[in-house]
């Protein structure tokens, strides 16, 4: 195997981590579940191996045996996990406890609950410090905080470590906890969704700080993710993790081109591409296979595109072989996958100026929004009131049967533009005109009445439906309160999402994720809508749901000529899904125009510090990223001049004085609020 | 896993004696409460009269049947506890639920009147409601349950507060339901539930209210017993008759620790269904 390409672009054959036919099982009251089955991998010195599954896959699991934290219920029933050689699986709990931190450490999802909040920064990485080094003074050991901090890239490392973690941006409070898996250099870091929770400018800091760790120090590091572009840019191999077994072990950088596993095959060609639109996502039909009742043969069976019904893969488990270079794999038909990907590559290409097929005469506006804004009354300090500007000027159009996306990161102020539109939250200012009348004049029985044109579908598919009432229930509910229920409908409401009725009998906690967005998405359906507002709909959704989902909500746009405001802080899904884009900042519209325009040539350095953040496995590493520093300002002091200035590495002594507006300037085609926009030809490396 | 927990297994022993002694025990032949003997007074646990009559717990100063007296009592005493819960409970949510939904002005009046009733000391209050309005199972069961809304109150104001910006009421309102809508089909079933919990542990603590309301004379009165009642006049006999005072405070604390135990038993299975 050739590790030419790693990342670190260091070679080294020393095994740091070993872990063969590895199985655990569940053992619960209810009889034995087998989680994790026949998994083997090995991580090197320098390398960084990438796990890559959705829910349910065996990913986290696996390295919490490897960590030796599996819960009580579990059990590892057969395999060895060797770290550096030697055997950890029979280790007593105190001999694993010496390893952590020491030899491995791990850096979880939530920085949040990682830390304790009643401790300061410094405490809790001395700590880290003092476990493994009893002897070091207390000099030493702030010595070597301070150190750690500064590895990390927090600024001002002094004066940080006296402040406590509330103190602290969920980008700054991740670094912390990888300064304290840093402190003892070890081996080997787990990185189990290290970047999940973080804004997409903030990951690619974090991404950019745990490769300079482990730089520095040579760790092997095992990262774990859903997300296949993150794995795709920053792991040397990758390995592939379905309904508890290794579907396929491959070189990260080839795993866009050239899968060999069905199963990444469609994850592939299910995921949107930010670069370019294509017709229609590829969607991998049903959903992952309830443990407990495994299918026969192929786990993948129920769902594969080429072996389906096929006699070995009803019958036979396939075994992970090796397939050519550094590549393993599971599949009986793995010969096929090429051939079946170059197809779904042909059906997806986008046909020539779909793009435009709205650009006739212009029609009269379905929606318009016009200068909204919000201000929230926050308490400051004991008398003094201060207000946050959520939403400052914010307009658009939209005609009939398009989609608007709107993009931005935490606390650019998407989700209160939703709930004003809706009337959740009262606005401050501006108004909001639905089919010409003005929506935000209505009062009392008159606003019940006009909301049935305004529908929205939320993010949380657990909280958006009350877990005690049925599903027919919930998807007559509205139709109750407008007084038009018939049964006939809700079945046809539930038809329209590929729902049966019978699934109405039941209720929400017996659906999975994607099916509880699908009865959300009818429920809104219910009252015939004009608009949709798709708040982050399909963002807690696993990849090939997430697909099965934006196809349902792009055919059902089609046949009921609907149009949506998609509210989403994925660029890539918005890219697939929008004729025009909003980028949102700081409260306001900071870039605006059709999706190919924005996304092709972004005017906002903002908007390409978004674009570039986001990992992408064909990097051209000659060419500079574009990054935004640091972190967002207190939206209760914002910056003066442009908001962005803070961040932006364009910045000039101008930008200080005026708050740009969001006009298309010279050189550019569409509207951004940059004084030196960037235009299509002059992008700066 | 067994089937049951031990805080569900002694729930359900405790609560089993107290069906068999409220319950079954006034449908034996020869239930007489009232019944009078004075020849056969103050007789011990298993003691016999002189015509040869067995009383499993004895007789009391005027040879009334003890077990039939306590069945008697403790029938008294759980209907007043249903209906002061009841109450209370009607109260405590109609009042949480507005306050959590409508927030505002209404919010602060009905916290701050949870706050002036909870300042008050609850047996002084009611000792002198008593004397002015009288005591009577009647009163007595509306006093108690008009003064312990506040902890159903609080819960279902807290759980309210929450539920509200739920997304499953979000979206009934951007469909146009009204408060009423919204209250009677989301938020009261899934407050309901808990409220049964708050309810179990009240049932317990207005048990013992009565008990000490009965004890000073000014509850139950006779000759309808109520066990603190017959607490307080098995307590001259003490040394010569000692379960007269005995057998209610035992049964008074199955009853209660029934019900303790019942309300944890409630807490965790309803622990259980959040995780799942
Ligand atoms: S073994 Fe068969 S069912 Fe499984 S992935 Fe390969 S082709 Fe598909
Ligand atoms: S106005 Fe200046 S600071 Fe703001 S985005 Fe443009 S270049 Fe950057």
């Amino acid at each position: 195997m050739t590790l030419e390409d790693t990342p670190t672009g260091q070679n080294s054959d020393v095994m740091v981590l070993q872990v063969e036919n590895l199985s655990i099982d569940a053992v619960t009251p209810k009889g034995v579940t087998h989680l994790v089955q026949n998994i083997s991998f090995e991580v090197r010195e320098n390398e960084v191996l990438g796990i890559v599954g959705e829910s349910g896959s065996g990913k986290s699991l696996t390295m919490l045996a490897v960590l030796g934290l599996l819960g009580p219920n579990l059990k590892i029933v057969s395999g060895s996990i060797r770290l550096r050689g030697r055997e950890v699986t029979d280790l007593s709990f105190e001999e694993m406890q010496k390893l952590r931190g020491k030899a491995m450490s791990i850096v979880f999802q939530d920085p949040l609950t990682t830390l304790n909040p009643v401790l300061r920064i410094g405490k809790q990485i001395g700590e880290a410090v003092q476990l493994h080094n009893p002897d070091y003074s207390k000099d030493q050991v702030k010595a070597r905080v301070i150190e750690l901090l500064t590895l990390v890239g927090m600024p001002n490392p002094e004066k940080r470590y006296s402040q406590f973690p509330n103190e602290f941006s969920g980008g700054m409070r991740q670094r912390v906890v990888i300064a304290i898996a840093m402190a003892n250099e070890p081996d080997l870091l787990i990185a189990d969704e290290p970047t999940t929770a973080l804004d997409v400018t903030i990951q690619a800091q974090v991404m950019n700080v745990l490769a300079e760790v482990r730089e520095r120090t040579g760790a092997a590091m095992v990262l774990i993710t859903h997300d296949l572009g993150l794995v795709a840019e920053n792991a040397d191999r990758i390995a592939v993790m379905y309904a508890g077994r290794m579907m396929e072990e491959a070189p990260a950088k080839e795993i866009f081109e050239r899968p060999t596993h069905p199963y990444t095959a469609g994850l592939i060609a299910s995921l949107p591409q930010l670069d370019h639109r294509v017709e229609e996502l590829y969607s991998i039909p049903g959903f992952v296979p309830d443990l407990s009742n495994r299918p026969s043969g192929c786990v993948f069976h129920p769902r594969c595109a080429i072996g389906g019904k096929r006699p070995p893969c009803l019958e036979k488990r396939p075994e992970l072989a090796p397939a050519g270079e550094g590549r393993r794999v599971a599949c009986h038909f793995h010969e096929e996958t090429a051939a079946w990907r170059d197809e779904q590559m042909r059906k997806m290409a986008a046909p020539e100026n779909t793009a435009v097929a709205h650009d006739g005469p212009r029609k009269n506006a379905l929606l318009i929004a016009e200068n909204l804004e919000k201000t929230f009354d926050v308490r400051g300090g004991l008398w003094s009131k201060q207000k946050l500007h959520a939403l400052k000027d914010v307009s658009f159009e939209l005609q009939a049967g398009t989609t608007l996306g709107v993009v931005g990161e935490s606390g650019c102020g998407k989700s209160t533009l939703a709930k004003v539109m809706l009337r959740l939250l009262e606005a401050s200012g501006g108004e909001v005109y639905l089919n010409g009348k003005k929506f935000f004049s209505h009062r009392g029985p008159s606003l019940r009445r006009a909301r049935k044109n305004l529908q929205v579908v939320f993010q949380d598919p657990y909280s958006s439906l009350d877990p005690r009432m049925k599903i027919h229930e919930i998807i007559a509910e509205p139709l109750r309160i407008n007084g038009g229920y018939s049964a006939d409908r809700v079945n046809e409401l539930l038809a329209h999402v590929g729902l049966t009725p019978e699934a109405g009998l039941r209720r929400p906690p017996e659906f999975s994720g994607g099916q509880r967005q699908r009865i959300a998405i009818a429920r809104a359906l219910a009252l015939n809508p004009d608009v949709l507002i798709l708040d982050e709909a399909v963002s807690a959704l696993d990849v090939s749901i997430q697909a099965q989902v934006i196809n349902l909500l792009k055919d059902l746009q089609a046949e009921l000529n609907l149009t949506y405001v998609f509210i989403s802080h994925d660029l890539s899904v918005v890219r697939h899904i929008s004729d025009e884009v909003a980028v949102m900042y700081l409260g306001r519209v900071i870039e605006a125009g059709k999706v190919d325009q924005v996304f092709d040539a972004p005017a906002h350095p903002y908007t390409k510090a978004l674009l570039d953040a986001i990992p992408k496995p064909d990097r051209d590493e000659a060419v500079e990223r574009f990054t935004a520093e640091g972190d967002l300002p207190d939206p209760m002091r914002p910056p003066t001049g442009c908001k962005f200035r803070t961040r932006c590495p364009l910045a000039r002594e101008a930008c200080k004085g005026e708050d740009p507006e969001l006009i298309a300037r010279d050189g550019t085609d569409h509207p951004s609020a940059c004084l030196f926009p960037l235009t299509r030809d002059a992008v700066p490396a | 896993m067994p089937k049951f927990n031990l805080s569900q297994a002694t729930a359900v022993t405790l609560l089993a004696i107290m069906v068999v002694l409220i319950i079954i025990v006034p449908l034996l032949p020869g239930y007489d409460p009232y019944k009078q003997d004075l020849g056969g007074a103050l007789l011990p646990m298993g003691g016999e009269n002189f015509r040869g009559d067995f009383y499993l717990l004895g007789t009391d100063t005027l040879g009334r049947d003890m077990l039939d007296r306590l069945a008697l009592a403790g029938q008294v005493s759980a209907l007043i506890g249903l209906s002061a819960v009841m109450v209370s409970l009607f109260i405590g949510v109609t009042l949480g639920l507005i306050a959590g939904y409508f927030r505002g002005p209404v919010e602060n009046v009905i916290m701050g009147l949870a706050d002036l009733q909870l300042s008050i000391p609850r047996v002084l209050l009611l000792i002198a409601v008593t004397a002015i309005i009288g005591p009577s199972v009647t009163n007595l069961a509306l006093l108690l349950g008009l003064t312990s809304w506040v902890a159903y109150g609080r819960v279902a104001r807290g759980m309210t507060l929450s539920l509200r910006e739920r997304e499953f009421i979000l979206s009934a309102r951007t469909q146009g339901s009204t408060a009423t809508w919204n209250i009677r089909k989301h938020l009261l079933p899934n407050v309901l539930p808990q409220m049964l919990i708050v309810g179990s542990y009240e049932f317990g603590m207005i048990i013992v209210m009565e008990a000490s309301l009965s004890y000073l004379g000014l509850g139950v009165q006779p000759p309808l017993p109520s066990w603190g009642m017959m607490v307080s006049e098995g307590q001259n006999y003490l040394a010569l008759a000692p379960h007269l005072a005995i057998l209610p405070s035992i049964a008074l604390f199955i009853l209660v620790a029934g019900f303790q135990f019942l309300s944890q038993a409630f807490t965790r299975e309803n622990e259980l269904e959040l995780v799942a």
